[in-house]
């Protein structure tokens, strides 16, 4: 992972390419990597779809090696959705792939040139960039129709459905899966828009002839993964929850805390979360013939995802996760599974972020467009993003837009993004992380719950209420960091219980790399990562008044509980005070 | 209060779900400790308690010391395995980030009197719960409304699940089992299920 590809896509004649070294961002990988290029080389104040932003495709920085679950890739960019930083994340099989050709990022910069699409390829025999217009407004699983010999053995499809090549701000770059399907999304944010921007509509990763990376210290790695491996198959979370069930094993836990949004964020329980719980969902899918434990990328020991089949038994749409279930489920009051894995696959298809896209049919359920519960109507909106209707192209702006075209005050987001399927007034910690994150409302940007292993802050009385800001800073801290290595967050649990798994993910960077990290080096990592993400947030216009939650959330009581947010504004401006 | 047994050919899997996921009825008097709650009536071993029940609910409130929380006649207990992420870190029981959902947070009231007639909670199971609590939980016999099981009886294949079913240790068929949870609508009903 010793070089990075840049594609010109201004250049005289046609887009050109060239590979050069990491230089200034050597030891940077994942997410420390693409927020240093882009608070960098973009200038803050410039448009996100205009030639002097940039798309940076980052693998982490243990992607590519035995690592286990270490196949996160992360999209950076300016947001097109929230105008600040932007890091989206991926599964899928991207990572691996990239990094085993010897890419520790590709950047696609420049301004496109008329309105021609380009097919890029990487493999080890090296890079081409062909024009290719017959794939105009082709879809991801269309795309993968055509591509699959290429990519389909040992490399993987990074691509624009619909939404991305019409620029929507709510568009997604899919990330092909271990089957090859493009279902694995850098989603939030509309990265999709910003690749669309570059002309760019597919990058192919032929991973033939790619060998994993080699560690410094072979046989320190190869005991060290195995205790890390070890560590996460023990524990109850990463050992048996989220392989039986997926994510959307939260479903009944958030609903019977009062903290699951329902119908547009107007209470926090919905009546019928059973009928689409996680459990209810893997019995349905295991009647069906669908696989429940499933890993979205090769050597991932949690395999939280799943293959769900239609009531025939074909295969559906991948086992949708929490964030979509809900999204596409409870906020919009739909109780259908078939419906909502309809949803997820045209999601997948068009190439749009499932939180975005179920909070923006919210909102239009809230205006009126259609009813709450309407699974059938839902089906039919999305189908008009993807068209690229007068509807859709509102409505694929996402919900703070779309909001505003119907005159509603009710739009769940912050900076533009819409709010994942946690509702912050009963679970107020993480409304201080969706308020002042430099990403937008993002449940995953302060997710690694390893902060009391890492000490930052010292240890925290878990009854006392004070420190929420301290808490929530600590957890961004983690999860930048944890972004920046190419593992999946959801090793958090296994690293919080089990202080060896932490000290195992230490000795495999350590062992890998020939360093000698300590926690303290890893909370300096997370550090810096924010710092360049707030200081180019700070120069693209945002302040203080940025880090809040829309003010309804301050006076309208969420029932079963009937709270409010009422962190104050000071506390929310502690957070990134270290 | 009718007694139906349900003896199935093979496994309750198909039971447990619909059952556990909206609670099943459990008796108890009023002010008793949640621990002595789960050790009680459902039987739930301490360790297992201790260790692989991480998230207690009581009346949609995360509990963190089921030492002191108290059920009575009314209350909603629900129960969760170990769960991901932030949200599951914040709702497990003394957890570090229990903070982040204070203002929901369970606390037991200092004098809070509980009085009056024994009655029935709710249990409701999640998650990991639901295989490894249900099946001896049936056994040994729950109380759920007459509707519920009513539901359960008309959703799916039923052809082959069970073998027998008895009301009252007289044997019923299908159809008559129907009618008569049918006329009893919300009333509890004590279910036990048996399979080989």
């Amino acid at each position: 992972m010793d070089r990075i590809l840049r594609i010109d896509v201004g250049a005289e004649g046609g887009p050109a390419f060239l590979e050069e070294p990491l230089g200034p961002y050597a030891g940077l990988g994942g997410r420390a990597l693409t927020s240093a290029i882009i608070n960098a080389e973009v200038p803050a104040d410039c448009h996100p779809l205009g030639p002097e932003n940039k798309l940076v495709i980052a693998p982490g920085l243990l992607s590519g090696t035995a690592a286990a679950s270490s196949g996160r890739l992360s999209v950076g960019c300016k947001s097109p959705l929230t105008g600040g930083i932007k890091e989206a994340n991926s599964g899928g099989a991207g990572a691996q792939v990239l990094s085993k050709l010897g890419y520790a990022a590709i950047v696609l910069e420049g301004g496109r040139q008329g309105d021609d699409l380009y097919r890029v390829t990487v493999s080890a025999k090296g890079v081409s960039v062909e024009k290719d217009n017959d794939l105009k407004m082709l879809t991801n699983y269309q795309l993968m129709e055509r591509f699959f010999p290429v990519y389909g053995k040992n490399g993987a499809m990074l691509s624009i459905g619909t939404a991305g090549e019409m620029r929507l701000a709510n568009s997604t770059v899919a990330v092909t899966d271990v089957e090859g399907r493009p279902t694995r999304h850098a989603g939030r944010g509309g990265v999709g828009a910003v690749m669309g921007s570059k002309g760019i509509k597919v990058i192919l990763l032929d991973g033939t002839g790619a060998r994993s990376r080699q560690p410094k210290d072979p046989k320190a790695f190869k005991d060290a993964n195995k205790r890390f491996a070890e560590g996460l198959r023990r524990h109850p979370v990463t050992g048996q929850g989220l392989p039986a069930y997926g994510t959307n094993v939260l479903t009944n836990v958030l609903n019977e805390a009062g903290g699951y949004p329902t119908r547009n964020f107007r209470e926090g329980r919905f009546e019928d979360a059973a009928k689409i719980s996680g459990e209810t969902q893997a019995e349905l899918m295991t009647e069906r013939g669908g696989d429940t434990t499933h890993p979205c990328s090769r050597g991932c020991v949690i395999q939280c995802s799943g293959t769900f089949p239609d009531k025939d038994g074909n295969f559906r749409t991948k086992q949708p996760e929490y964030e979509t279930v809900w999204a596409h489920g409870g906020n919009c009051g739909i109780s259908d599974l078939d419906a909502i894995a309809q949803l997820d696959f045209l999601d997948d298809d068009y190439g749009l972020d499932t939180i975005e896209m179920g909070v923006t049919i919210g909102v239009a359920m809230e205006a009126g467009v259609l009813p709450f519960g309407d699974g059938a109507g839902a089906i039919r909106l999305v189908h008009e993003v993807g068209q690229g209707t007068p509807m859709g192209r509102i409505l694929g702006s996402g919900a703070a837009v779309t909001a505003k075209a119907y005159g509603i005050e009710r739009a769940p987001v912050v900076k533009g993004q819409a709010m994942p399927a946690y509702d912050p007034r009963a679970v107020k910690g993480i409304g201080v992380t969706y308020a002042t994150t430099p990403q937008g409302a993002d449940h995953t940007a302060g997710y690694a719950v390893t902060a009391n292993i890492l000490k930052v802050g010292g240890d925290v009385d878990p009854l006392k209420p004070a420190g929420q800001a301290q808490l929530s800073r600590d957890l961004q801290i983690a999860t930048a960091a944890v972004d920046s290595t190419g593992m999946c967050l959801f090793i958090a649990f296994a690293v919080l219980d089990q202080p060896e798994t932490f000290q195992a993910l230490l000795d495999l960077l350590n062992s890998f790399y020939g360093l000698s990290l300590t926690g303290d080096d890893v909370v300096a990592l997370g550090k810096s990562v924010l710092e360049n993400e707030r200081d180019f947030n700070r120069r693209a216009g945002f302040t203080a008044k940025d880090d809040r939650l829309p003010r309804y959330f301050s006076r309208e009581k969420l029932p079963p509980h009937d709270v409010v947010f009422d962190v104050p504004d000071e506390e929310l401006d502690k957070v990134f005070q270290w | 209060m009718l007694d139906l047994v349900l003896r199935c050919s093979g496994s309750l899997g198909w039971a447990l779900s619909p059952l556990f996921q909206q609670g099943v009825f459990v008796p108890v008097t009023p002010g008793t400790r949640m621990t002595d709650f789960l050790l009680g009536a459902p039987g739930i071993p301490p360790d297992y308690l201790t260790e692989r029940v991480q998230t207690i609910f009581l009346d949609g409130r995360p509990v963190d010391d089921p030492g002191t929380s108290l059920v009575g006649p009314g209350s909603v207990v629900a129960l969760s395995a170990s769960l991901p992420g932030l949200a599951g870190a914040t709702l497990r029981k003394g957890g570090t980030y229990a903070s982040f959902r204070s203002s929901i947070s369970h606390a037991a009231a200092a004098g809070e009197e509980h009085r009056g007639e024994p009655g029935l909670a709710t249990l409701k199971l999640f998650n990991l719960l639901i295989g490894e609590l249900g099946p001896p939980l049936l056994r040994r016999g729950v109380l759920v409304p007459a509707s519920r099981i009513l539901d359960l009886l008309r959703a799916g294949e039923l052809e082959g699940r069970f073998a027998e079913a008895e009301v009252d240790d007289v044997a019923v068929k299908l159809d008559q089992l129907r009618g008569r949870l049918a006329e009893l609508e919300e009333e509890p009903v004590r279910l036990r299920m048996t399979n080989p």
